[in-house]
């Protein structure tokens, strides 16, 4: 019983990890499109999409630090 | 699958004794931490495009610059200028008698340099097909989304002079 108990925890911690790695691979393909979105932008000089890009990107940052660092 | 003791495993196993699962579960946490720095670079770059919009808006007014006479071009010719710097080349049309339309001459697909085509009043850019409204610089058909950049014009002094860009 004693012997089982590292492989169940190992198998929960993966189970874990490739949830917050799907959360994660979300953000940074929603990161991807924002600076697409942003660099149009910036191309057809709409400069008010700019920095309310950026800080929608550095929450998503925030966001994929913080499950990263959950995981530690 | 349970794994055997380690006394129990080929010799092979015991001179290499790796946990694939524990290796599997690092693999895809060192995974998790090269899309982290991809997410930062995302975040850089954002701030990039926030700088160089930032230094775009403090650039001072464009230059006002001869272009050519008033009677330098017939209808249906153009001549290639450069506006506002030497490397921004510029096509100017006179599509009318009274009539003078001017814009940048790099497709806004991949920057090739477009040509005017008269007889349909549009600009073709022969690298990728793509095909541009003369009189609004729209684009109208092929890979290009965005228009071409206008060149204001006005005339004075019977020279027509360039002062300003509209995207």
């Amino acid at each position: 019983m004693s012997e089982q108990k590292p492989e169940q925890s190992i198998e929960s911690r993966k189970s874990t990890l490739a949830g917050i790695l799907l959360i994660v691979l979300c953000i940074v393909v929603l990161q991807l499109w924002l600076l697409m979105a942003t660099m149009n932008a910036y191309l057809l000089e709409e400069s008010s999409v700019i920095w309310p890009a950026f800080f929608a990107s550095l929450l998503s940052f925030s966001l994929a630090a913080g499950l990263y660092k959950y995981i530690r | 699958m349970k794994k055997q003791p380690l006394d129990n495993q080929t010799q092979w196993r015991k001179d290499f004794p790796v946990d694939m699962e524990k290796e599997e579960y690092v693999e895809r946490r060192e995974f998790s931490k090269f899309m982290l720095i991809i997410s930062a670079s995302f975040v850089v770059g954002q701030f990039y495009i926030g700088v160089l919009n930032f230094f775009r808006k403090a650039k001072k007014d464009l230059p006002i610059k001869k272009v050519a006479g008033l009677d330098e071009l017939k209808v249906g010719e153009a001549k290639v200028f450069s506006y506002p710097e030497k490397n921004d080349t510029c096509v100017l049309v006179r599509t009318s008698k009274s009539k003078y339309v001017a814009y940048s001459n790099k497709c806004t697909h991949l920057m090739c340099p477009v040509v005017p085509k008269f007889d349909d009043k549009q600009f073709h850019c022969p690298c990728h097909q793509g095909f541009f409204d003369m009189m609004t610089g729209q684009a109208l058909s092929g890979p290009p989304r965005r228009p071409l950049p206008r060149i204001d014009i006005q005339i004075k002094n019977n020279s027509l002079y360039a002062y300003g860009v509209k995207v």
